[in-house]
């Protein structure tokens, strides 16, 4: 892939430049932050309203249980792509790593949420307790390792941003900006043992982040979905969750990206082959979203026993059938159709289309999942659903929540790219020492070093 | 690739097909005794189909023994090839191309053991081809197309057909090279087998978009073969069968035992090939990477299996739990396998230093496909043990016999006598890949330093 990129003729001294002056540039996002914030406390509002009118019905927490899991998803699967690309030395995706990273932020919205709803998880049935509490019956109560998890993951998470932006602020702070961040950066001087640490703990904080995430959507797949409908018990589907959620992630990095290179000025740093790298990933997430949806329903199907016949009709063909045939479609159909075009693929429009379609298709699954599963009434303990609910549709409290949670994410998103530039300065410099282009057999072709 | 180095084109005809064009002693020695094995175990075949299947340690519920778990073994080793090759290449990793040829070797001649095995499972051989295809049209009786046992014969032989294609069409360079510096019965052969390639532009850009193509499309194949594998067992309602994650735990530990064997192969090819030159630290490192997470990808699968598999179910699913961890000779199972499978050799490889070593590498894969024969066993044979609601209310442990430890032996001698004939015939090391690799290898300089690049394909 020989592509004319103008990294080719930028300059150490001149990327550092434009970047930390990508902060003037933010102007115009003074009125989309003031709408942010007006939607976020609206659903905070909402949320508060909701709490205070006790944990039943359960049913009026599936909605809520629904944008928590789009956003473990979509914003707490982010940093992954920028794991896997650091690790598999993908230097392609340097550019929009950076993008991807500061999703973590996230977790300052999805971690409260989570343990709300946590606390909403109905804890007796038959006099019986059938879910230990969080206070009185530690350590086996299930919610603590839930709270630990997603704790773990939200810290780890700003981890990881602080320390991607540590040699930047620290380039900011050589280039006169004073303030929060010069402090926190004025231990980072660039020696090659600093380098080090830095490099190792982006692997290890990396990898202990997909981990946790990992067993986060275990948990919350298991406890706040499964557990509620007697007789689903599917070990694949907290590995279904966790994939699915992957998948949204990086499409809300794509589409942060396309923003980013489209209003954001970065045309420059910004370019086709990060969405054509991107979109073979897309495509391979597409492919695993079929192939876990398939096995988590070809059993049940054949199985045939009582309580998988009512599982199916409550889950995936009774009340939420459209649902789960639209996010079939957006999620797997519509992708494959698009992306198995190489054009389409190596276009920055494609991959973000179908990016939002993925998305899209992701919250509806997750509708279906969540609100079906909440939906159930009853004590939790018998073995088969024994009346299948009818559809829940959302209320104005549920919309407003499921509107302002991920305007607040935005709006942390927009903040933090005030403090932090939107390309990692020090990576992408790295990028330029190790992509050249060289006439090759009489055309141009990309070379690239990789180091150990 | 950091440790390359220069080999020109007439060096690497040299090096790779010395073992094609000529015949050590040792190639007879090893062919001797691997006939040998295959000998016995042809014998021992002969009393089983004379004497019965009660040559066999089987039970009375327990009638999936070694020769299932070794199918599903040899299936699961089978997923080597496309792994390495087709993910690979269309990934674009440099350090594939020693690999590569190797891995789909073992990929056909395992797939074709494995597929050995249900037809030695059945006692009567012969009948296999009553339940495999529709007959008897005029009274409309069909064998069951629901039935995952006729899936299987389908995914299996797709693999393999598909397996030996993309074999063949890699190999059709090499077999020219190997045609023009051939004289006699072995020119000919190459003659008809090379296809009258002679590298013509266009026969390299045909050559190429196949190679790309089979990648693309084998790859379903590569994972519903392992799936519909997983199938035979999750399909039924039988306690400790019945779980949904069975088809991507299958798969990914076929990939874990896959590629822990390629790495065993590798060295010992290095080994008795000296092929240093060309199977370099570099690749035990990559392919070492490639393990962990393929390993920590297995692991997680286990686990959730293990989380997901007692929670919630009847009496009969704990038992089959039990059974597997806490009652011997089941018990002393599980820890061996997490130790060989995982305990052992990813500790290990999370030190460049072990990844380098080639010793530590061999063994350290053969030790995952210690663990990973014994996790098919234990899948596969401690739930046979609860049909009681079926059938008996009593049963005992299934404890093989000498023709079930005979079965297993040969089938490793079987691959492995497969790979030394295909590697006596045929360059094991494609030509062509390395070549292009050199061509493709280049350098940048950064600040003082000389850093080993790549041409970006």
């Amino acid at each position: 892939m020989a592509e004319h990129h103008p990294a080719a003729h930028q300059s150490e001294a001149q990327v550092t430049r434009d970047l930390l002056a990508w902060r003037q540039r933010m102007g115009g996002a003074g009125v989309a932050m003031v709408i942010l914030a007006i939607l976020a406390i609206a659903g905070l509002v909402a949320l508060i309203s909701l709490i205070l009118s006790g944990p039943e019905p359960r049913s009026k927490w599936g909605y809520v249980a629904t944008i928590l899991a789009f956003l473990l998803g979509a914003g707490q699967g982010g940093p992954i792509i920028v794991f896997i690309s650091r690790l598999a030395k993908g230097f392609w995706a340097i550019p929009i790593r950076r993008a991807g990273e500061l999703l973590a932020i996230s977790g300052l919205v999805s971690v409260p949420l989570y343990l709300v709803v946590l606390f909403e998880l109905p804890e007796w049935y038959n006099g019986q307790v059938w879910r230990a509490s969080i206070w009185f019956h530690w350590p086996g109560a299930p919610v603590v390792w839930d709270a630990i998890f997603i704790l773990m993951l939200g810290f780890t998470g700003l981890a990881l941003i602080y320390f991607s932006a540590i040699p930047d602020w620290a380039a900011a702070r050589d280039a006169g900006v004073r303030g929060v961040t010069a402090n926190l950066s004025r231990w980072f001087i660039g020696t090659q043992k600093q380098w080090f640490v830095l490099n190792m703990g982006f692997i290890i904080l990396g990898a202990f982040y997909v981990m946790t995430y990992v067993y986060v959507h275990l948990f919350t797949s298991a406890d706040m979905a499964m557990a509620l409908v007697p007789g689903w018990h599917s070990s694949v589907f907290p590995a279904y969750h966790a994939i699915s959620g992957f998948q949204s992630g990086l499409s809300m990095v794509l589409l942060i990206s396309a923003l980013l290179m489209r209003f954001g000025g970065l045309r420059d740093y910004i370019g086709r082959e990060q969405f054509w790298g991107a979109s073979k990933i897309l495509l391979a997430l597409s492919l695993l979203y079929f192939y876990l949806t398939w096995a988590e329903f070809l059993l049940p199907w054949y199985g045939r026993e009582p309580q998988e016949v009512q599982y199916l009709s409550l889950v995936l063909f009774g009340p939420y059938k459209d649902l789960y045939v639209l996010a079939f479609f957006l999620s797997f159909i519509l992708p494959l159709l698009f992306l198995i075009w190489n054009p389409v693929r190596a276009s920055v429009g494609g991959p973000v289309f179908v990016g939002c379609m993925c998305m899209a298709g992701v919250f509806l699954d997750r509708m279906r999942i969540y609100v079906s599963a909440w939906s159930v009434a009853g004590p939790v303990g018998p073995t088969v659903v024994q009346v299948i609910p009818p559809t829940q549709y959302p209320n104005l409290l549920d919309i407003l929540i499921m509107i302002g949670a991920p305007a607040a994410v935005a709006l942390l998103y927009l903040l933090v790219l005030r403090i932090i530039p939107p390309v990692g300065i020090w990576e992408y410099k790295l990028r330029l020492l190790l992509r050249t282009e060289r006439a090759y057999l009489g055309s141009e072709v990309t070379v690239l070093a990789k180091p150990r | 690739m950091q440790d390359r180095r220069e080999l020109s084109p007439t060096k690497i005809n040299a090096d790779l097909l010395n073992f094609t064009l000529k015949t050590p002693l040792w190639f007879w020695i090893v062919a001797f005794v691997l006939s040998s094995i295959l000998g016995v175990a042809a014998i021992t075949y002969i009393f089983i189909l004379y004497y019965g299947l009660e040559l066999l340690g089987y039970q009375n519920t327990i009638v999936w023994g070694f020769l299932i778990t070794n199918f599903v073994f040899w299936v699961g080793i089978s997923h080597a090839g496309v792994m390495i090759s087709a993910i690979l290449r269309l990934s674009q990793a440099e350090w594939r191309r020693p690999v590569t040829r190797a891995a789909e070797v073992m990929t056909v001649f395992a797939l074709a053991t494995a597929a050995m095995f249900p037809v030695l499972h059945t006692g009567r051989p012969w009948r296999t081809l009553y339940w495999a295809f529709p007959y008897d049209y005029a009274r409309g009786i069909f064998p069951d197309v629901r039935s995952a046992l006729i899936w299987d014969p389908s995914a299996i032989f797709t693999y393999l057909s598909s397996s030996a294609m993309f074999v063949y069409v890699a190999l059709i360079p090499d077999l020219a090279v190997a045609r023009d510096m051939t004289t006699g019965w072995k020119h000919s052969m190459y003659t008809v087998l090379a296809m009258g390639f002679h590298g013509t532009g266009r026969q390299w850009k045909l050559q190429t978009i196949a190679g790309i193509l089979l990648s693309a499309l084998i790859l379903p194949v590569f994972v519903s073969v392992h799936s519909i594998v997983s199938w035979d067992f999750a399909m039924a309602i039988l306690p400790g069968y019945h779980a949904t994650v069975f088809p991507p735990y299958f798969v990914i530990g076929a990939v874990h035992s896959g590629v822990s064997a390629v790495a065993t192969l590798m060295a010992i090819l290095r080994k008795i090939f000296h092929l240093e030159d060309y199977i370099t630290a570099d690749h035990f490192d990559a392919l070492g990477r490639l393990l962990i997470v393929v390993a920590t990808g297995w692991l997680y699968f286990f686990l959730l299996d293990v989380f997901f598999g007692p929670v919630g179910e009847g009496a009969t699913e704990l038992a089959v739990w039990n059974l597997r961890f806490f009652t011997f000779p089941y018990s002393i199972l599980i820890p061996i396998m997490i130790i060989t499978g995982y305990l052992i050799p990813v500790p290990t490889w999370l030190f460049r230093k072990m990844r380098r070593n080639v010793t530590v590498m061999f063994w350290t894969s053969l030790c995952v496909n210690v663990g990973m024969w014994i996790e098919r066993y234990y899948i596969i044979v401690p739930p046979q043990s609860f049909k009681e609601p079926f059938t008996f209310e009593w049963v005992n442990a299934y404890l093989p016999r000498f023709a079930d430890w005979i079965l297993v032996i040969a089938s490793f001698a079987l691959v492995s006598f497969g790979v030394l004939i295909f590697a006596k015939l045929f360059p094991i090391i494609p030509l062509f890949d390395i070549k292009e690799g050199q061509v493709l290898k280049q350098e940048i300089r950064i600040g003082r330093v000389r850093v080993p690049a790549v041409i970006r394909e």
